[in-house]
Parts: structure tokens; sequence; C-alpha cells
């Protein structure tokens, strides 16, 4: 018997080094682990490079799609929606899993639920079957760091595994399991105490750590 | 009242010129400084999530080209309306990828705001936001998403006020015309202009 195959789509515009394609490819290990076939595309590459169409086949055919991506500006990237609206349905494609990771700069997961459900919405147009999103907040938090060896993500990573185990089976992610991966990683307050002195620290590069509150277009 | 409409309608699509001029005329005929802007003629490149705007170039994108005239324009109004066909529960991507580029508008800072993690502002108002939606097949859960898509950027933007309205493509063009007219001059009661 053939091997069942997944092809990881990641959304994040950065060519290296995303949240989206470390945390996508999390899952898709998972996945490779359970004896499925894996391959993995960067949206904003394959718009640039003309090969959208190569892509578009390589979905139709995949037994289950993950699209991991960034929240921006409370939905999916421009190149992800851009991807959506080429994207040809093949109708014949029967039993073709949907899911989708959005991690977020805030800390709290509910924020990307506008844009799992984006991804929904084009997973039921479209004849996939959806078989569930995870939404992480705290993106930021893990950037390219080694996920396997990190405490801070090891309840996403249970999740993910328990959803390799699901699809393996043939079966739609349960609940639980999303949840488990939408659980905050570190408090909030820490979070965001990291956060704003990352953004001081990286503006005394440019020389602008007494500038941050520049009003260029103030009249 | 000083409005500037984002055009995000795909030029490709027939309807579009349609919509496109409802709105004109709705709006020319009751603001006073009214622009549309129409995305698909400008020269803007997508975002590369790098957040120079807040640490190499604050308040602004490093990347040069026409977004950064939009960005003026859009704090300078006072009513930001996006329009859009509606895709899958949210923006087309001429109107997103400008949306995208938004983000030197604000601060890299965080605030609490109604109870949940945001950015502070970076100025000292913020224009309201009207969506205006356009769907080419029925669906509730689009219409819902999209509304919810706008309330949520309406907190990261915030603006004093939002709303959003949506229309089937073969809307007629006098009820269409009657919607939007009413919801200017809802708005224009609200009493946030200048
Ligand atoms: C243009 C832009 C818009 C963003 N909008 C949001 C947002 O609305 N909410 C949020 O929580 N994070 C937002 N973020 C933060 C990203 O989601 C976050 O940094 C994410 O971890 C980036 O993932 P990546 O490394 O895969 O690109 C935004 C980032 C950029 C560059």
């Amino acid at each position: 018997m053939q091997n069942k195959t997944a092809i990881l789509l990641i959304g994040s515009p950065k060519p290296f080094k995303s949240s989206s394609e470390n945390i996508g490819k999390l899952l898709l290990g998972y996945l490779a682990k359970e004896g499925f076939a894996t391959d993995i595309e960067h949206i904003g590459m394959a718009i640039r490079e003309g090969a959208v169409d190569k892509v578009i086949h390589k979905v139709n055919n995949s037994d289950i799609t993950i699209i991991s991506t960034p929240l921006f500006v409370d939905s999916i990237p421009a190149p992800l929606i851009s991807f959506l609206e080429l994207y040809q349905n093949d109708k014949q494609k029967t039993n073709k899993k949907l899911i989708g990771i959005v991690n977020s700069g805030f800390p709290e997961s509910f924020q990307n639920d506008t844009a799992i459900e984006v991804l929904r919405l084009f997973s039921i147009h479209n004849d996939f079957y959806w078989a569930g999103g995870f939404t992480i907040g705290c993106g930021g938090a893990f950037g390219s760091m080694d996920l396997h060896k990190s405490k801070m993500v090891k309840h996403i990573a249970e999740s993910f595994q328990e959803a390799a185990i699901c699809l393996s089976k043939g079966d739609t992610i349960l609940k639980e399991v999303l949840e488990k991966a939408s659980k905050p990683i570190m408090s909030t307050f820490i979070y965001v105490f990291f956060g704003q002195l990352g953004w001081y620290l990286q503006s005394i590069k440019y020389h602008n750590q007494f500038n941050l509150k520049a009003r260029p277009y103030a009249k | 009242m000083k409005v500037l409409v984002l055009n995000g309608l795909n030029p490709n699509q027939p309807e579009s010129n349609r919509f496109k001029d409802i709105v004109n005329s709705s709006f020319g005929l009751n603001s006073s400084g009214f622009e549309m802007v129409d995305l698909h003629t400008k020269k803007i490149h997508k975002c590369r999530g790098c957040f120079d705007c807040w640490v190499r170039t604050p308040g602004e994108c490093f990347v040069k080209d026409d977004s950064q005239h939009i960005c003026n324009l859009i704090i300078n109004c006072n009513l930001l309306v996006f329009l859009t066909p509606i895709v899958y529960g949210g923006y087309s991507s001429y109107l997103k990828i400008m949306l995208d580029r938004i983000i030197p508008l604000i601060s890299p800072f965080f605030v609490k705001y109604k109870g949940e993690i945001h950015h502070k502002p970076r100025y000292n108002k913020y224009p309201a936001l009207l969506g205006l939606g356009i769907q080419s097949y029925a669906s509730s859960d689009e219409v819902k998403s999209f509304k919810q898509i706008i309330y949520r950027n309406s907190l990261n933007l915030h603006s004093p006020f939002f709303h959003a309205e949506t229309f089937m493509n073969t809307d007629d063009e006098a009820s269409v015309k009657n919607t939007m007219i009413d919801i200017i001059l809802r708005m224009e009661d609200l009493n946030y202009a200048e």
C-alpha cells in the first residue's frame, strides 16, 4: 500500500526561521513518525517563483494539508490570501483533510480564532474535510528554537503527537487535543516584559532607543 | 469628516466597478473630504514581517513604496472604509496587502485594552472603521467571520467606532445605495468627526 501523504504550507513571509515553519514542522515530524510521506512549501516563494499551480497540484494530491501561518492584522497574511484566491478546487477529491495552525504575537491564543475561521471556511468551500485548527499565542517566544528540547512548548508537542495519532487512524483531531495546544506558553506578564525589552534592545542597534514613539505622519 | 476608502475590490471581477461607483456616489454626495484609493493600481510590497517599522525606522516601513502615503492618509482621516469582496470570510489580497503594512501606525509596546493584550497607540487619534464586504455566494458563516474581523481590527487600530455591512454582488443599486447613505448618516450622527 502507498504511504499516506502530508504537505505543510508555510504562510509566513519570512523565508527561513519563522515561528510558522518551526511549529508546522513539529506536527509534520510526528506525522512522518506515523508513516506519512511529507513535503513542505513556502507560499510566498511559490508565488514569487510562479509555482502556485505546482503547489495546488500537490495539495490536491495530499491526504493532509497543513497550513501554518502567523496572524497578521487579525487574519492570514496577504500572500496566503492570494494563494487561497488562486486555488483551483479538484471536485473529485475525497476525504482530503485540511488543518490550520495560526501563531500570534499576542499572548492570548484566542486572538487567532478569526484567522482559523478563514482557513476553515476555505476548507469547507473547497470540499476539504476540516480536521481542526490549532491556535497558538506567544509566537515570538519560540521563533526558531528547538521545539523538541523546549519545556515551554511541551504541551504543544504532546498535542501534536496525539493529533498525528488521530490523523493516522483517519480520524479528525479531538477537541481536547486542539485545546491543549492553545494553553499559554508562559505568563502574560513575563511575555509582555521580555517582549517590550526585546523591542528596546533591538532599537539600540539603530540608535533609536529614544525615538520609538516617533509620529512621522502627525499633522 | 474626512473619509478614506481603501478599495480592495478585484478589478477582474465584473461587479467591482458597479460597487466602486455606488460607494463613490454615496460618499461623494454625503461627505466633504472624500478619497478613494484603488489599491490594485498602487505599488505595495508584501510585508516582510521584519518589524523594522518599529525599531529601525520607527513609525514608518523601511521598504519604500505607496504604502507610506496611504498610511499617512489613514492616520489623518476620520472614517476608514475597507471595500472588499468577502474571501472565505476575510478580506481580498488586494486589501490585505495594504493592511499588512499598517502596523507602523501603532506602537510596539503592549497595553491591556478591553481585557486583552494589544499594542499601544502611536498617535493621539485613530479613524473609525467601516467594513463593506461583497459576497459572490450567500454564506452566513462568512458574513459572521467578516464582521468579527472588522471588530477585531477596530480593537487593534484603536478605532473609536466600527461597523460592518455586507452585500450580495447581485444586490440592486438602489438598495445598496440606500443602505450606504443610511450608514453614513448614522456615523455622522455619532459625532466622532473633527
Ligand atoms: C504585519 C504584521 C501584523 C501582525 N498582526 C498581528 C495581530 O493582529 N495579532 C497578533 O497577535 N500578532 C500579530 N503579528 C505578530 C505575528 O503574528 C507574530 O510575530 C508571529 O509569531 C510571526 O510568525 P512568523 O515568524 O511565522 O512569521 C503581526 C505581525 C506582523 C509583521
